[in-house]
């Protein structure tokens, strides 16, 4: 990990008259994590399996992948921001640097003589061959064999009950650290046949504008950095694809647990699942959100209360005591690998709402997009260079040229023309633009949704 | 001839002030503190003196009801002389006389007879009483010439004893040795011994104290002050070294000028000196003599000036720079003493044990630094009379209280107000204290700078009251009632409660002079809730409560000079109320449950004798028998011995009626210590010690959380044990002022509980598949300097020690570690502290602390892998790194108020820079998953210079 920033927070207290002058300073503050040769071959020696089985008909998912150590270079660039798309990594979840297990074989067998083959698809995603769903009653079990012929195990799982997602809504709120936003809470039925464990999860899916967007795109058709001068041809032209408005989908990312147990009636009521702060660009034009409630049993809710421990804040004074995950996956021959997860059997029930900015802020401005877009230009071409090696300092202590931003591919959008865009209030703008050129251009993300989600919209997307 | 007086003991034996002598009898003199010595007088009144030539005109007197200084008082007006004598020679009882045409010499010597004092005439007006001796009109033959072989007898005065003299010179070259004379002188006397009796008594409170060891050095012969402060010595005439030795203060030196049959009363008394004196020096000769091994005394006053954190007196702190003795940081509750976890300390207030003796994740303590006198702690072998808690006693104990005036005393500093009053009851016999602290507000929370303790609030508060009754030489019983309770929140919508609440009577009775019994009835409640509030249907409030309550009988029996029995015992009954949930507000769909109460009885039977065998070896042999019986009603569940316990493996369900015995655990605890002198202020001394524990904290967090529930053992926890064995030398130098130590320790333990990693410890039937039970092995070696007078005074402690933990099972839930020993969360192999204060003058005093630790064993995080689209992290094996040494250097000035005697009030101020280096040290590292991405953080509670200012002030 690069060397972090100091998080320090203090705050100065009244000076006390009787006491005189008092200053009381805590502090806390991120530090490296160091390791040694040894914790890395324990990391290297484990494998983490996501496997929910559930009682809807579909097409069953297992995703094999290994945890990294803190010395894996991936993790590294996974700090950094991404130059193409100006996003961290950490926000695009499709560069996320998980270490997949391929050519693995899996299934899926029950206690009723069945079995469920699975195949790869994307790399360390395992797709059922055929749609199915878990049944009451029927024991399941989860096998796996790694490429190396190493046999993986789960204990034989089984459906925990029924219980309905009743309600789901948006309310408007104030959260004491993240301010006033969207706090959305379900209600949930689980009978009065015992305690149910409940696990939700939820997928955000949401409009994107690219504010900068145009209708036509900069095209270099010819170029020629070893000729001298540059040789090269850029068309104007119009865009083949939608850019302008895209829909993004996300995954939550924290384990959200509640239980009957010890509630009168069986019901909850009015439980906090997610909360968007105003400023979330999520929310800024329409925003839709699934919220999927798993029945699961005891041990599997006890499992993911115990991930959420040791990943969670304690306090200051008092700290989780961390220790091994004991899932219900184990290896044949238990030295060779360290199983993580938890192999669960799910009755899910689900519950999609919408809602546009408006709905919930009428009249008030809208939150600014994920990144700050701005603006900019630079010289059209450069100074003879063979090979072509871009260096942003050659140009004089200039930026790239247009020329050698087209032939990298994906990192700019254009804009427009500057003799034709208010030069003056542009040319004079802060930080002022260094080597201005011929085109104005800005970033991918801010000129091309696509770089955050897909154009097409999904096929529950309801317009208003 | 101010400065003699530097002792705390000195003897009543004195003279106030020169207006007192010249006969102005009407002041009582309590107001003047210029205290001469008598003998010095004495020996500068002969040059003075000239003898009277006639013997005057026959004198007639009567009176009625008259004391004798009246008695005095009505001769001198009435014929014109002066009498000069001391008032607080006499007694006060009033006498009736009617003399008639006597001599004046005559009557004086008839008013006279029966006391210690002789009559010397000056002149014709003038008269002087003297205690013990004749005034000699001329030196004895001899005096200048020793090898002279006879002494030949005044013819005026017919001496058959030689007379004693004090040569001049030496009285001198000994200044401080302050001489007192003994017995009255006789014509004709010639015992071969004779008795010294008397009493030491304390000056403020006017109430004996006992246990004075009474030393004539010269001779060899000792004793010590029985319960109402009394001895008794036989002893030759002469001149003696007399010595007392008394714990916690210096030992005082006397010498003896021996006439006859007489009393010496001994008071100790806190001069002015003596305030502004640090004297660190509480355990002298008692570090080489103790016979038990492995204990410590903290006397709070002495401790006062130690810099601590904002200021705040904390005798717990203190305890923690002894050697042996550590926390896990700054803000973590509890003490880890010798390698043990926590829970195994127990914490005595007038013999009531307080759960958690802590404010505010044990930043301060929860005890009232004015009504604190003294903290015994017993870290190796511990006294018979204790049992229950494997690492040590901390037995503390709060002041007598005055039983003359009305005493003061009180603080301000930045966090916490005191006060804490004295209050004579009955004069001289009985007394109330009262003391009262609470913290100004909730900004102590919001200070520490972490916005994730975005609580409304943190404060806390404790009151004590102890009321103290000397009801007779042979009767002393002691009450004590306490309550601390502290109030905060951590998370925004979490509220957090504890209290202690303590009850105590201790009842003190002599039976002869060789038993010395006590009864007493404690009962301690400790409790915690917890208020959880958010949006959902599943608000809820928490509580849990613990009652115990313990009937104790035990004597103390000197059977004769080579055996000093104990022996007695105890019983205690415990109530537990281990959990219940409550709906909160109404909007709640919360179900009230709770777990089932538990009562147990714990008791224990115990005698140990400890021997004299000659003058150096001294044996104390202990056995408590430990008995624990869990009791109905209850429901415990029956797991197969070769299968893991979990919820699910129970193979039967036992049910209890109430009373029922559900389960009952005994065994022998051995307690033997021996010391072996080998010079005065040389020994060596050993012990082997075992204890058993029948409840234990259930926690899940690295260090202690004050909401930590309290577990009795059952069916299926068992007991904690432990074995220890230690051994050490122990050396003095200079008199005491050095004392030096090196103690070696090794101790065995089992059944120490932990817990599965995530265990849910709240609310859990069956709490017992959440706990493992395993082994631990803790030793080290712990060094000691003191020093204990002079300007510069102060200790350095040091201990190399390691704790380690094991917890192996054939099934891999239970195992930890895979099996194998690991450091506990308090192992610290080094451990090195440095307190020390030095006095400028008499009113500024500047004090140092500084503290060196090993960082403390904490589990890492190695890797990170996502599931279900979140980062999370991949564990080291328990304990396998260490956070950062932690190193703390804190510094103090101390200023005394001046030192006018007429001042209402005494104050002092403190002002002290706590971590003056500004040291970020971390409290723990800990890891978050915030926004899907795992960071480490390090939190530190104090990580910059924390000046304070504390204004005390006594009257």
């Amino acid at each position: 990990m690069k060397p972090n920033k100091h998080v320090i927070r203090s705050r100065n207290l009244a000076a006390l008259a009787a006491a005189g002058l008092m200053l009381v300073l805590g502090c806390v503050e991120e530090v490296d994590i160091r390791t040694d040769a040894e914790a890395i071959a324990e990391v290297r020696n484990a494998l983490v399996v996501e496997a929910t089985l559930t009682d809807e008909l579909r097409t069953q998912e297992v995703i094999l992948s290994r945890p990294a150590d803190f010395e894996n270079d991936t993790i590294i660039k996974f700090d950094e921001k991404d130059p193409a798309t100006g996003l961290y990594g950490i926000q695009d979840p499709n560069i996320r640097p998980i270490l997949y297990v391929s050519g693995a074989a899996v299934a899926v067998e029950d206690d009723n003589g069945g079995n469920y083959a699975f195949t790869e698809g994307d790399p360390g995603r395992y797709f059922s061959n055929q749609p199915f769903a878990a049944q009451m009653g029927l024991q399941y079990r989860l096998k796996v064999t790694l490429p190396g012929g190493t046999e993986i195990r789960s204990e034989f799982e089984s459906l925990a009950g029924n219980a309905s997602l009743t309600g789901l809504r948006a309310e408007r709120s104030t959260d004491p650290l993240l301010g006033e936003g969207i706090r959305f809470s379900i209600d949930g039925d689980a009978g009065t046949s015992g305690p149910a464990y409940l696990r939700y999860t939820f997928a955000e899916t949401f409009k994107v504008i690219a504010p900068l967007w145009t209708p036509e795109d900069l095209l270099l058709t010819y170029y020629d950095p070893c000729a001298d001068p540059v040789e090269y041809a850029i068309d104007i032209v119009a865009r083949t694809r939608e850019e302008q408005v895209c829909y993004r989908t996300e995954a939550s990312e924290s384990i959200i647990q509640s239980t009957t147990e010890g509630l009168a009636g069986g019901q909850i009521r009015n439980l906090p699942v997610h909360f968007l702060p105003q400023e979330a660009y999520k929310i800024a034009h329409r925003y839709s959100i699934l919220v999927r409630q798993h029945v699961e049993d005891l041990n599997a809710y006890l499992y993911f209360d115990r991930l959420r421990n040791f990943s969670q804040e304690g306090n200051v004074f008092a700290q989780v005591q961390p220790g091994d995950l004991q899932g219900n996956m184990q290896a044949e021959n238990r030295g060779d690998v360290n199983v993580i997860g938890y192999f669960s059997v799910a009755s899910v029930s689900e519950r999609r709402i919408f809602l546009n900015y408006g709905d919930l802020f009428p009249g008030e401005p809208e939150p600014p997009y994920i990144v700050e877009c701005r603006v900019t230009s630079s010289l059209t071409s450069h100074p003879s260079r063979c090979p072509k090696v871009p260096n942003p300092d050659s140009g004089g202590g200039c930026p790239l040229s247009v020329i050698e931003l087209l032939d990298l591919g994906d990192i700019i959008k254009y804009v427009g023309i500057v003799n034709e865009f208010n030069g003056s209030d542009f040319l004079a703008s802060d930080p002022p633009i260094e080597c201005p050129g011929e085109y104005i251009y800005t970033s991918r993300v801010c000129g091309d949704c696509t770089v955050l989600g897909s154009n097409v919209p999904p096929d529950f997307w309801i317009e208003n | 001839m101010e400065k003699q007086v530097t002792d705390p003991l000195y003897t009543i034996i004195r003279m106030e002030s020169p207006e007192i002598i010249s006969g102005n009898l009407s002041g009582n003199g309590k107001k003047m503190r210029h205290a001469f010595r008598y003998f010095i007088f004495l020996l500068f009144l002969p040059v003075m003196l000239l003898r009277g030539q006639d013997e005057g005109e026959p004198v007639s007197l009567q009176f009625s009801d008259l004391t004798l200084p009246e008695v005095f008082r009505k001769l001198e007006a009435q014929e014109k002389i002066r009498i000069y004598y001391l008032p607080e020679w006499f007694d006060p009882a009033t006498r009736d006389g009617d003399y008639q045409d006597l001599p004046l010499e005559e009557l004086l010597a008839t008013l006279l007879s029966g006391s210690e004092l002789n009559l010397y005439r000056v002149n014709a007006g003038s008269y002087v009483l003297t205690r013990n001796n004749l005034i000699y009109d001329r030196l004895p033959e001899g005096y200048f010439d020793q090898a002279s072989p006879e002494a030949v007898p005044d013819t005026a005065t017919p001496v058959v004893s030689a007379p004693i003299f004090v040569p001049l010179e030496d009285a001198l070259s000994e200044a401080p040795i302050e001489t007192v004379r003994i017995g009255k002188q006789q014509a004709g006397q010639a015992a071969q011994t004779y008795t010294l009796t008397g009493v030491v008594r304390d000056r403020a409170t006017g109430a004996p104290i006992p246990d004075v060891a009474i030393l004539i050095t010269d001779l060899g012969k000792g004793t010590t002050t029985n319960f109402d402060g009394t001895f008794a010595l036989e002893i030759p005439p002469g001149i003696h070294q007399f010595q007392t030795r008394f714990i916690g203060m210096k030992s005082i030196r006397r010498r003896l000028v021996v006439y006859g049959n007489g009393e010496l009363n001994l008071v100790a008394e806190e001069s002015v000196q003596q305030l502004e004196e640090v004297v660190v020096e509480a355990l002298r000769d008692r570090n080489v003599e103790e016979v038990t091994a492995g204990t410590d005394r903290i006397v709070a006053e002495e401790s006062k000036d130690i810099p601590l954190v904002l200021g705040e007196r904390n005798v717990l702190q203190v305890a923690a720079t002894l050697p042996g003795i550590s926390t896990a940081g700054e803000g973590a509750i509890g003490l880890n003493v010798r390698g043990g976890r926590a829970d195994q300390n127990q914490f005595l207030l007038n013999g009531a044990l307080v759960y958690n003796p802590t404010h505010f994740f044990g930043i301060f303590q929860a005890l009232n630094p004015f009504v604190v006198e003294s903290v015994d702690i017993y870290k190796g072998v511990i006294p018979v009379e204790f049992g229950g808690r494997l690492s040590s006693v901390f037995d503390i104990h709060t002041v007598a209280g005055d039983t003359l005036d009305l005493k003061g005393e009180g603080s301000v500093g930045p966090v916490t107000a005191n006060l804490a009053f004295e209050i004579p009851v009955a004069k001289g016999r009985s007394s109330l204290v009262l003391g009262a602290r609470a913290a100004y507000s909730d900004w102590i929370l919001r200070s520490l700078g972490d916005d994730r303790l975005s609580g409304d609030q943190a404060s806390f508060y404790d009151l004590i009251g102890t009321y103290t009754d000397r009801i007779n030489a042979n009767n002393h019983l002691k009450a004590t009632a306490y309550y601390s309770n502290d109030r905060f929140s951590l998370t925004r919508d979490s509220l957090v409660g504890y209290s202690n609440r303590i009850a105590s009577l201790e009842w003190n009775h002599r039976m002869g002079l060789r038993h010395n019994a006590t009864l007493s009835l404690a009962n301690s409640r400790y409790a915690y809730d917890l208020e959880y509030e958010a949006e959902a249907n599943t608000n809820f409030e928490f509580g849990y409560a613990l009652e115990e309550t313990e009937l104790k009988a035990w004597d103390r029996f000197r059977y004769n000079d080579g055996h000093l029995f104990t022996f007695g015992l105890a019983a205690k009954y415990y109530r537990v109320n281990p959990g219940e949930v409550n709906p909160l507000g109404s909007g709640s769909d919360v179900e009230a449950r709770g777990l089932p109460r538990e009562q147990a009885l714990e008791s224990g039977v115990f005698i140990a004798d400890r021997i004299s065998l000659g003058e150096r070896l001294e044996v104390d042999a202990g056995l408590r028998w430990s008995f624990f019986q869990a009791l109905g009603p209850a429901t415990q569940r029956e797991y197969p011995p070769d299968q893991p316990r979990n919820p699910g493996t129970a193979i039967d369900t036992l049910t209890f009626s109430s009373g029922e015995t559900v389960k009952a655990y005994n065994g022998p605890e051995i307690r033997a210590s021996a010391r072996y002198l080998f010079t005065p202020d040389l020994s060596l001394r050993g012990g082997y010690n075992s204890m058993y524990q029948y409840i234990h904290t259930l926690s899940n967090t690295t260090t202690v959380s004050p909401i930590d529930t309290w577990k009795l053992s059952d069916y299926n926890i068992r007991p904690q044990r432990s074995r220890q064995v230690s051994l050490g030398i122990f050396k003095n130098i200079d008199e005491a002022s050095y004392e030096l130590s090196l103690e070696g320790y090794y101790k065995w333990s089992e059944d120490v509980l932990d817990f599965k990693a995530g265990a849910r410890l709240l609310l859990n039937e069956q709490v017992e598949t959440e706990v493992v039970q395993g082994d631990g092995r803790a030793y080290g070696v712990e060094f000691l300097l003191r020093k204990n007078s002079g300007r510069l005074n102060g200790w350095l402690g040091y201990t190399w020690s390691r704790s380690k933990i094991r917890f192996d099972s054939p099934y891999p839930t239970e195992r930890i570690n895979g099996g194998e020993f690991f450091p506990s969360n308090y192992d610290r192999p080094h451990d090195l502290s440095l307190v020390a204060n030095y006095r400028f003058t008499r009113r500024y005093s500047a004090s140092l602390n500084f503290a060196y630790q090993t960082g403390r064993p904490v589990t890492y995080p190695i890797g990170q892998f996502f599931y279900n689209n979140a980062e999370y992290v991949l564990y080291s094996d328990r304990n396998r790194y260490r956070i950062p040494d932690y190193i703390r250097l804190d510094l103090g000035i101390n200023i005394e108020g001046n030192h006018k005697k007429e001042k209402l009030a005494h104050s002092f101020w403190t002002i002290s820079v706590y971590n003056v280096l500004g040291r970020n040290n971390p409290y723990s590292v800990y890891f978050v998953t915030e926004g899907g991405e795992v960071k480490a953080l390090q939190s530190s509670i104090f990580s910059v210079p924390i000046p304070s200012v504390t204004y005390n002030f006594k009257f």
